[in-house]
């Protein structure tokens, strides 16, 4: 009779994974005197054991080599086995003349196919022109007969040495160190590549360094102790074709993904023919490995196609976050090279070799367009003594703090202050990158006082240099600027307009915005005086007061300013001139961020039409307005309107400016939210990074737009509940946020905020506390109680005085931004009924009941009348739970009762929201059950 | 073998997918791929149909608009079209000269699997034919994770199991197939 074969899988999953002694018992029962079922169970269980015994494991990718080692190849005699591999086996070997030792290897004859050994020949002369000190030199090429065929060989230098990644660890090569081995391996590939031959394969198991340090390197005198490195294979790819590709397609899911880690994407895609390039990614990845001593990607584990995907699509991390000394060239230079599209790279591996070498000599790279600021620091860096003159001269005159007499600094400030005036002032007017400034200044403080007195040093430390440098920008060049246009250029309004304007911008670019406000005022009476309300300047000088004093929270005084130069500029320019446009969409923002919502969506819809159809894709309005419309749906979380428009806008945008624009990258930010009120966090998070890693690579480090993509990445990965990574990036952007903009910018107190949370989340509600309360000092300070900045702040800190059992501050907060909230943003506004929702369930908490339940009863009212909200809004639900929870304390069952099943009604129909559903239906049980008793 | 033999039963009722991917087209792709990966090859070589499947994806991605997302579909349909594949060619090889060729398929053909015997695709098949008889699910299984090289959850996505059922059936199909390979017969009938 035959066995089931259900009967038969199911006693063999319970003996499979059974002591080899219990199974025959095991058997002996289960089957008893079935002994078909038992013949069967055991026949598989011996196979089974072939594939789970770990024992009985043979490598699959150790292609079997002959049995026996060759006493001759060729010329050579044949004095060992060094090693084998997928495509065959390398011996060490004698040849007689000229006498020395060598490495053959032996090409394996399954892998040698007819068209492979005519190639080979061809090649192998051009390998043998190959001679570079970088390069194992290729001595001689051919086939040699044996009984498996025709088997190709290569005679090549033995090389004696580690392998690239080991030396480095071994020797304890610093970063500069190693940046100049990967050079000189860059210089290698060059003369490779200059001679007409692409490795195609570069890995670090294809590179040894020479043990001894080599003296007589093209190298610097500095790395005198850095050895040789010598790359092996030199054409060997390409000599052996695309065999050799299959041949590691053939050998093992493993080493494919090891190779894969190397390789360029238009390599992995075989979407384009492989050039030169292929090898400057590979030299990226080599590099990224070296310095950091982990791959970009990780791979390992992964199945081919996701491989393949991850090489193709995401970014790397970014380097500096792996290796914090990295940051900056380094960091830039390598991943250049590693740029997806082979355009974007380095062209060759000599302009690669090149910008290294320009970074270890404190020279300007290529990597990047430098701007002028950044050549400024690399020039500081370089004469050193003669910029840290000026600083300092600088910092004692500007804060006086400094006992010294006046005459003692004016030798300096004499010699020193025409030039660097004028330097400043050059700067100044034309382009200068006020976000490197800070760093740039404080850069020289520090590198000055290094050299001068501990007592500088002392006071460098209590105060904040870009503070320092903003108030000594405007002492020395902005007023005087600004003092020189009204008397020198008084007559000659047409120079003097566009300079005040740039004057002003630059004080809004340092986030000086009363001083911006000024300069705008003037720039605009002056334009009005001279050329009459309707110039342009008159126009654009009063968009950009209003753009100030709205950043100031101002609304009323910003939509008066907006409301005239937008009547103006539709009258002057017509409506879809990009002037009257960007009004427009200004006037927009202004009204989302005073949440004055009613049919602001259908405007800007509305309005996003017009400036598309005006100005198209190509226009920065048109992705600004974009921007806000995404940032409508998603604020009234109309989900699936959003996604619908951004999986249109995204590509749209992509198209028009790249993948790697920043213009791109604030789109990206809308889809990122997007994911995350999905509940797609892994999705956020990965664009979150992109978005980082665009601003990061485009707009430099020290940007508002990277300090605040990675604080909002702090904030995703807040979210995922990875709170190492959310602490790590909420820190760095907050220390370069207050070294770039002092510690009285609105960016800084967004990056206090993020860090926080961050820290509160991580369970460090201490060092929460202490941020977040001094920031909120300083935002009442310089934003005003109303601000809505400064209400975020209020109700922040409340949250976490309630989080950290501080009931009575909790409350004295919370009922501030409630109150706040309901005068300055209305009291239908989700963020008013929040604070009320907060401060119900902190009265509560402290005990004051009848407090709690109005409070919480006035929250669900206000809901139930707003359009946005009402009955069937989740939100309204959600406000209901804790009310109940507070009714059946006081006994109130029967209102506790409605009130949740208005809010069960609307969980069924919407879904679930944290664990208020959870908590309705056990407070449903609750009340039903009492009222049965 | 007709071309109405080669369409999977499963292609209607597999994952849904934004690209309709036609069977024959897949075929076609991994028989081509196939061929020029061997041709000219010596005795003893071994195929992993797993590593020719991801090739063809890649390259159909590149070519046909192919997204990431398919690729569940794409494998489900590749798996029964690798196996076609290896079997005409396993036949044609055994109509012309007898035990050489490249048709020997690895059981190894799995991430994970190092293990080095080889068997015969068309025997590989047929011993599949008959597990199908014994088990629908274990038999499709196997296809799958041996054809086309899904990971046990990219198995339970495609055919609607858990994780856990596909890894025991897994293991119970590929002993039974081992043991039916190598003469030991399981199941008497």
């Amino acid at each position: 009779m035959p066995a089931d074969h259900a009967r038969v899988s199911e006693v063999f999953l319970s003996a499979c994974d059974l002591a080899p002694e219990a199974v025959a018992p095991f058997l002996d029962e289960v089957c008893a005197d079935d002994g078909e079922l038992r013949r069967a169970v055991e026949a598989m269980l011996k196979a089974d054991r072939v594939v789970e015994d770990p024992l009985s494991d043979e490598k699959i990718d150790d292609v079997p080599g002959p049995a026996s080692i060759p006493k001759q190849i060729g010329p050579f005699r044949i004095l060992g086995e060094i090693g084998r591999g997928g495509m065959g086996v390398v011996y060490e070997a004698e040849q007689a003349a000229p006498a020395r030792r060598v490495a053959v290897k032996v090409i394996h004859p399954g892998a040698a196919t007819p068209g492979m050994v005519s190639r080979f020949r061809r090649e192998s002369e051009l390998l043998g022109r190959l001679r570079h000190l970088g390069i194992a030199q290729i001595y001689e090429a051919g086939t040699v007969e044996s009984e498996a065929g025709e088997q190709p060989y290569f005679a090549m230098e033995l090389v004696s040495g580690s392998p690239l990644r080991r030396y480095a660890d071994h020797h304890g090569l610093d970063l500069a160190a190693r940046l100049e081995l990967l050079a000189r391996i860059a210089d290698a590939v060059q003369h490779a590549h200059v001679n007409g031959v692409v490795h195609r394969d570069l890995k670090p198991e294809n590179i040894l360094v020479s043990d001894e340090p080599s003296g007589s390197s093209s190298g610097h005198a500095r790395f005198t102790h850095v050895g040789q490195p010598k790359i092996l294979d030199f054409g060997v790819a390409r000599a052996t074709g695309d065999e050799a590709r299959v041949a590691t397609l053939r050998t093992s899911e493993g080493q494919i993904v090891g190779t894969l880690a190397y390789m360029s994407p238009e390599q992995v895609s075989a979407a384009r023919d492989v050039d030169a390039r292929a090898d400057v990614y590979a030299l990226g990845v080599i590099g990224y490995e070296l310095v950091s001593g982990e791959l970009p990607f990780d791979l390992a584990g992964l199945a081919v196609p996701e491989a393949l995907r991850r090489v193709c699509e995401d970014e790397p991390s970014r380097l500096g976050t792996l290796v914090s000394a990295a940051r900056g060239d380094a960091e830039t230079i390598i991943l250049k090279a590693m740029e997806k599209q082979a355009d974007r790279r380095y062209q060759s591996a000599s302009e690669f070799a090149s910008d290294i070498r320009r970074s270890l000599a404190s020279q300007p790279i290529t990597a990047r367009p430098p701007s002028t600021m950044y050549q400024l620091s690399r020039f500081a860096k370089r004469n050193r003594g003669l910029v840290a003159g000026v600083a300092v001269a600088f910092v004692i005159l500007v804060l006086g703090i400094i006992a010294t007499s006046w005459q003692a600094i004016t030798a300096i400030r004499a010699q020193r202050e025409a030039l660097a005036t004028a330097r400043f002032q050059e700067q100044m007017l034309s382009d200068l990158d006020q976000h490197e400034f800070g760093v740039a200044l404080r850069q020289l403080l520090l590198e000055a006082s290094a050299e001068e007195s501990e007592e500088i040093r002392a006071y460098l430390t209590r105060i904040n240099t870009t503070d320092v440098a903003v108030a000594l920008l405007d002492e020395q060049i902005l007023s005087p600027a600004d003092r020189a246009l009204e008397a020198d250029l008084a007559d000659q309004p047409a120079l003097a307009v566009p300079l005040g304007a740039s004057l002003a911008n630059v004080y809004q670019d340092l986030g000086a915005a009363e001083r911006a406000i000024e300069v705008w005022s003037r720039v605009r009476d002056r334009a009005i005086e001279y050329f009459g309300p309707d110039d342009r300047w008159a126009i654009v000088a009063a968009w950009r007061v209003g753009e100030e004093v709205r950043r100031l929270g101002r609304y009323d005084e910003a939509e008066n300013l907006y409301q005239d130069a937008h009547e103006r500029a539709v009258r002057v320019f017509g409506a879809s001139d990009a002037i009257s446009l960007g009004i427009e969409l200004d006037i927009a923002r202004l009204r989302f961020e005073r949440g004055r919502f009613d049919g602001a969506l259908t405007d800007v819809r509305d309005l996003y039409d017009r400036v598309l159809g005006a100005l198209g894709y190509q226009n920065a309005e048109t992705v600004n307005t974009g921007v806000l419309l995404a940032d409508y749906l998603l604020t009234f979380d109309r989900l699936d309107e959003a996604e619908a428009f951004l999986l249109e806008f995204v590509p749209g945008v992509e198209n028009a400016y790249g993948a790697s624009d920043p213009l791109t990258a604030g789109v990206l930010i809308q889809l990122a939210r997007l994911r995350n009120l999905q509940l797609r966090y892994e999705e956020s998070v990965a664009l979150r990074e992109r978005v980082l890693s665009i601003y990061s690579a485009r707009l430099g480090n020290n940007h508002r737009s990277t300090t605040d993509a990675e604080r909002t990445l702090s904030g995703e990965y807040r979210n995922v509940g990875d709170l190492d990574r959310a602490v790590y990036h909420a820190e760095s952007a907050y220390e370069r946020v207050t070294r770039v903009f002092g510690m009285r910018h609105i960016a800084v107190f967004d990056a206090a905020n993020d860090l926080a949370l961050a820290y509160e989340d991580a369970g460090r509600l201490e060092d929460a506390e202490r941020l977040a309360s001094s920031s909120l000092v300083a935002k009442r300070e310089l934003l005003g109680n109303d601000h809505r900045h400064t209400l975020i702040a209020i109700n922040n800190l409340g949250m976490l005085y309630r989080n950290m059992e501080r009931w009575e501050d909790s409350r004295v907060l919370l009922e501030e931004a409630f109150e706040t909230r309901k005068r300055v943003l209305g009291t239908g506004h989700t963020f008013t009924l929040g604070s009320g929702f907060n401060l119900a369930d902190t009265c509560r908490r402290l005990g004051e009941l009848t407090r709690s339940i109005d409070i919480g009863l006035e929250v669900v009212d206000i809901a139930l009348e707003q359009d946005s909200l009402g009955p069937d809004h989740i939100y309204t639900a959600m406000f209901r739970v804790p009310v109940a929870e507070g009714l059946i304390e006081a006994g109130r069952s029967d209102e506790a009762r409605a009130q949740l099943v208005e809010a069960q009604r609307v969980f069924e129909m919407d879904g679930p929201i944290g664990d208020f559903a959870e908590r309705a239906e056990r407070l449903l049980t609750v009340i039903d059950g009492e009222i049965s008793e | 073998m007709g071309t109405d033999d080669l369409r999977p039963a499963s292609s209607s009722s597999g994952p849904r997918s934004g690209v309709d991917i036609d069977f024959p087209v897949v075929y076609g792709q991994l028989r081509a791929l196939a061929s020029s990966m061997l041709s000219g090859r010596g005795p003893a070589q071994t195929l992993q149909p797993t590593a020719v499947v991801h090739e063809a994806f890649v390259r159909l991605q590149a070519t046909s608009g192919l997204s990431y997302s398919d690729r569940e579909h794409f494998f489900a349909i590749a798996a029964r079209a690798m196996r076609n594949v290896l079997v005409d060619h396993a036949r044609a090889k055994r109509a012309g000269k007898r035990g050489e060729g490249w048709q020997r398929i690895s059981l190894s053909g799995i991430a994970g699997d190092n293990i080095a015997e080889d068997f015969d695709a068309a025997d590989v098949s047929e011993a599949l034919d008959r597990l199908a008889v014994l088990s629908e699910r274990q038999a499709r299984i196997v296809e799958l994770r041996f054809f086309a090289g899904l990971t046990v959850e990219d198995v339970a996505r495609v055919i609607e199991v858990s994780e856990r059922t596909v890894r025991n059936e897994w293991r119970v199909a590929r002993a039974w197939l081992r043991a039916e390979l190598s003469g030991e017969k399981p199941d008497a009938r």
